[in-house]
């Protein structure tokens, strides 16, 4: 069971896990997480049965299930992720005592949603905890990356010293040191690895905007390895941002949930 | 020749300390004051003084006398000049802005007249009168009332600004200086130093107003005629009232306070009654000393510990280390981790005080190189504490010392290209979309210029008249500060009143209280500041070590965590760092799989030769009087890095102390950058089995040199290494 921080679980013969804290939801508050952690972990506490059970007990708002729901953390219940928003939608704002025993007295149908396209999880996964579980972004977009001859990150370590690669990847970082005279470092991430891109101060005045505003980029440049440190020269770079949009299947992604770190 | 300059100094002056008001920085209006041979000049913002050191240090500069002052707004009378003669009115005044600041939200300043009469002792106050735009009928009974409180140091204000009706008005203002018994002094509410920025004033007032200029109507001024006029000019403009003129020159003459006679003592709460502070600091670090070294205090330490301790006492620092060791002790009370870096942390006397947790033992320290007696500076100790909990040390820091006597420092935010160029679009009245697609046109935050070429590539043509204009304001107001926010953590303390020091506003933050002053300020006047600083991957290592705790029952803490794992060394040499503090960046990756770090000295070096800066020329030069010209002439490169500098600095000076003051010559923010420790000899037999390989880069930057030179670089190098290791 998640708590606020991450936490490590015991694993028969594989040893310690990762288990994902709460504080990963984006727009979810310390004192609510304490709240159902406090209900869930008391000592005759049974799991979660439904939306109702969990927010009567938890005394949350709907709008807190919501966020907890979009992260997909509502395993416990049974639900996934799109069944579980759709159950914290219809919460009332506030319990009234007298339905307590027998629910709020509406019933409304049972509703068969569509099951989630795994590019659509993923996307919400990221828009929610930016990061999923389930798969790289990269992994599901592979097959037409394939075709175009993109390489994954993995394999650049093969490839001979000097050699032309297509390369694509989130972009995770960007740094421009002050002693590197205008240098861009750019670290793209995707399912097998991390790839380090340079973009010299000439290529980046004619490719600014896919350089700075890229969620995902695809470059291709001249390999440089020198032992296990392996850098492509970007030589030509282009912007696939809405490639990574489109894997939510028609439902919208903020771009802002691709975040990466800047400059820092 | 300019023929003998009449007796002028400008006593009304806004600059862009008044947010969104003044549109000159304070340099710029003391530097043009001086230009035209005032004899003086004031800087009178709006309930603040977050302005005045800056505009303290053009005057030193210039030579002009600058009074420092403030205009106060009150909610129950007009407006007035308060210049206090004095360092005891100084710090009433003071007092009363911090009065105002704490009692209105962040950015206010709630006064009554009735407050600056409790405030008033040794003032003068110039009573300023309402604009042409807004009369107020009861105004002369505003001016009695302050003439009846403080007699024959009230004056009147009087401007010729053109307006229309200026005669007329100027001496029915006459004839109330006059009949109230305060005298007419001639000013003229300058907000620029030069009629060009109008523009960018008018451009303030829109926005002030959330107007665009062209809307904005009477709120502008109407002419360009509010910048600093020379003394002949303002002679002119006030011919029937020539004593009006002389005037401002006989009330600065009164105005004798200057900065410059603020003094700061550093905090005394710490020693027990009867004792003095270094004998305090000398036990405290005894019985620490013993609590480090259970098995008796090694002799290198005792003769260490005690060439500290009379360095300490020498420069008089003994208050400040037991302040900043009160600090850290109630962190450890609290179960808090914190690590001491900076200049004076790297000292066997903070080991001992568990400020920090690297044990001196395992190296030389150049403990002189920050604190040498002829420098006299305040020391540097940063500490960081684990971020999620440093809010408490904060309020610790509050409540011990009071909101009088400790504030955090204030960081003035400037505007950059992107919010100079929203603001000005706005002000223009351009669209949101276009406002957005420039904006979207600079990058980075450190950049103040704004770029033409990106504004046509973004499909927007720069020379529209409209666009220009923004741009053009953009350009001006790029640099000006934009209001004030809280320093990351540098805390002042103060042994008396910190408020009588600098005025303390409450932040936008519940429960911080800051001064109006900034790092760059404390540093001119040397006003000492403790740096409380929140660092992520300390809360990481605390959840680290109460993982280990729940899952391995091993316990750990900063001083007792294995350094030498060979797991984390395969783990580094494979640059398999993401995420690890210090050595994360794209830098640092790709040098550790070729320097290949085996023990935790080696990481340093690792880390040291990748993290350098540039000095600055100013350096380079200033450095090159004291190098032996040999070692000069290795450094025929553009910049000097600080490991090679300090790689330079070793080798070429002959005793400690000379040591201490080569590094003098560096700016400071150099010198805190430097590496604070050098090591004693090869920390382990992997380093001297295994020297640098040749092609690391700093070998690569000395190309030139000859091969046995470049070895010794090379070594020195490595005793280069660097305060990073502190964890």
């Amino acid at each position: 069971m998640s708590h606020w921080d991450c936490t490590l679980e015991d694993i028969e013969d594989t040893g310690p896990a990762l288990r994902l804290g709460l504080r990963q939801i984006k727009g979810l508050r310390k004192q609510d997480v304490a709240r159902l952690v406090t209900v869930r972990d008391a000592g005759n506490a049974r799991p979660f049965s439904d939306a109702d059970d969990l927010w009567r007990r938890s005394g949350l708002s709907p709008a807190t299930l919501e966020r907890l729901a979009h992260a997909d953390a509502w395993g416990s219940t049974g639900l996934g992720r799109r069944q579980a928003q759709w159950e914290a939608r219809r919460l009332p704002a506030a319990p009234l005592p007298l339905f307590a025993e027998t629910g709020e007295g509406i019933h409304e149908p049972d509703v068969a949603l569509p099951t989630m396209v795994p590019g659509e999880e993923v996307s919400h996964d990221y828009a929610s905890i930016r990061l999923s579980l389930k798969a790289h972004p990269l992994a599901l977009l592979r097959a037409d990356l394939d075709k175009e001859g993109v390489v994954p990150a993995a394999r650049l370590g093969e490839l001979e010293n000097g050699k032309r690669v297509t390369i694509a990847g989130l972009v995770i970082t960007r740094q421009r040191p002050g002693t590197a005279s205008g240098v861009i470092f750019a670290t793209l991430e995707d399912e097998s690895g991390i790839a380090n891109i340079i973009v010299w101060p000439k290529l980046f005045e004619r490719y600014r905007k896919e350089t700075l505003a890229s969620k995902l980029l695809v470059v291709t440049g001249e390999l440089q390895r020198e032992g296990i440190v392996i850098h492509v020269i970007a030589q030509r770079l282009q912007d696939r941002t809405e490639a990574l949009l489109e894997l939510a299947d028609g439902s919208h992604t903020e771009r802002t949930s691709y975040k990466s770190r800047d400059f820092h | 020749m300019i023929a003998t300059p009449l007796p002028y100094a400008e006593l009304q002056v806004t600059s862009n300390f008044s947010f969104l008001e003044g549109a000159a920085h304070p340099e710029e209006l003391v530097s043009r004051a001086a230009g035209l041979g005032h004899k003086a000049i004031a800087i009178t913002d709006r309930n603040t003084l977050a302005g005045v050191v800056r505009a303290h240090l053009a005057a030193r500069e210039t030579g002009i006398q600058l009074v420092v002052g403030a205009r106060l707004d009150f909610t129950d009378s007009a407006s007035l000049l308060c210049l206090p003669t004095n360092r005891v009115s100084y710090g009433k005044l003071s007092q009363l802005i911090t009065l105002g600041r704490r009692r209105a939200p962040k950015g206010e300043c709630h006064l009554e007249l009735s407050d600056f009469f409790a405030y008033s002792d040794g003032q003068i106050a110039i009573v300023i009168p309402p604009s042409k735009n807004h009369p107020a009928k009861d105004f002369p009974d505003h001016l009695r009332r302050i003439v009846a409180a403080m007699p024959r140091r009230s004056y009147l204000a009087g401007q010729n600004l053109m307006e229309g009706g200026d005669q007329h008005r100027l001496a029915a203002l006459a004839a109330l200086a006059n009949e109230s018994g305060a005298p007419l002094v001639a000013t003229n509410d300058v907000h620029y130093h030069t009629p060009d920025r109008r523009d960018a004033q008018d451009a303030f007032t829109a926005i002030r107003h959330h107007h665009t200029v062209a809307r904005a109507g009477y709120r502008l001024f109407p002419n360009a005629e509010r910048h600093l006029k020379p003394a002949d000019e303002m002679a002119r403009l006030f011919q029937r009232w020539p004593e009006a003129v002389t005037r401002t020159a006989e009330i600065a003459r009164h105005c004798r306070f200057s900065l410059d006679e603020l003094v700061y003592e550093y905090p005394d709460d710490e020693a027990p009654e009867g004792v003095s502070p270094q004998d305090h600091l000398e036990h405290l670090t005894r019985i620490g000393a013993q609590e480090r070294y259970p098995d008796g205090v090694p002799e290198k330490i005792e003769a260490q510990i005690d060439h500290e301790l009379a360095l300490i006492d020498e420069v008089g620092f003994a208050n400040y280390f037991l302040t900043v060791h009160d600090i850290v002790r109630f962190a450890r009370s609290q179960g808090i981790l914190c690590q001491g870096r900076g200049s004076a942390a790297n000292s066997t006397v903070c080991y001992c005080l568990g400020i920090t947790s690297v044990d001196p033992t395992k190296i030389d320290l150049l403990f002189e190189r920050f604190i040498s007696a002829e420098r006299g500076e305040p020391p540097d100790i940063d500490v960081d504490f684990e971020h999620e909990r440093r809010e408490e040390v904060i309020q610790y820091i509050y409540a011990k010392y009071g909101r009088d006597r400790a504030g955090l420092a204030a960081t003035v935010i400037h505007y950059r290209a992107r919010s100079a160029l929203r603001e000005t679009a706005k002000a223009m009245g351009l669209s949101r979309d276009v406002e957005d697609v420039l904006a979207a046109t600079t990058s980075g935050r450190r950049s103040v210029a704004v770029n033409e070429d990106y504004i046509r590539e973004a499909g927007l043509d720069p020379t529209e008249p409209q666009l220009a204009h923004a741009l053009r304001l953009a350009s001006t107001i790029a640099g000006f500060p934009r209001h004030l926010s809280q320093h990351v953590g540098g805390f002042v303390i103060t042994r008396g009143r910190l408020d009588a020091l600098v005025p303390v506003a409450n932040a936008a933050m519940e429960n911080r209280t800051t001064i109006e002053w900034d790092k760059d300020d404390l540093d001119a006047l040397g006003i000492l500041k403790v740096d409380i600083l929140g660092l992520g991957m300390l809360s990481c290592i605390r959840k680290a070590f109460t993982l280990l705790e729940q899952h391995h029952g091993k316990q750990y803490d900063l001083a007792t965590v294995p350094a030498d794992d060979p797991a984390v060394y395969d783990m580094l040499c494979r640059a398999d760092s993401v995420g690890v503090f210090q050595i994360e960046s794209r830098a640092q990756m790709s040098m550790l799989p070729r320097l290949k770090p085996r023990c935790f000295y080696d990481l340093v070096i690792e880390v040291a030769i990748v993290r350098r800066r540039p000095t600055g020329c100013a350096g380079q030069w200033r450095l090159s009087a004291v190098w032996e010209p040999s070692i000069v002439s290795a450094t025929r490169c553009s910049r000097a890095w600080r490991n090679e500098a300090m790689t330079l600095i070793l080798p070429s000076a002959a005793s400690n102390r000379s040591r201490g003051s080569a590094i003098t010559a560096f700016p400071k923010a150099t010198r805190r950058a430097l590496p604070c420790w050098s090591m004693s000899r090869p920390c382990s037999s992997t380093t001297t089995q295994r020297p640098l390989p040749a092609r690391c880069s700093t070998a690569s930057r000395w190309g030139s040199m000859p091969r046995r030179k470049l070895s010794a670089m090379q070594a020195s190098t490595a005793s280069a290494c660097g305060q990073w290791m502190s964890i």
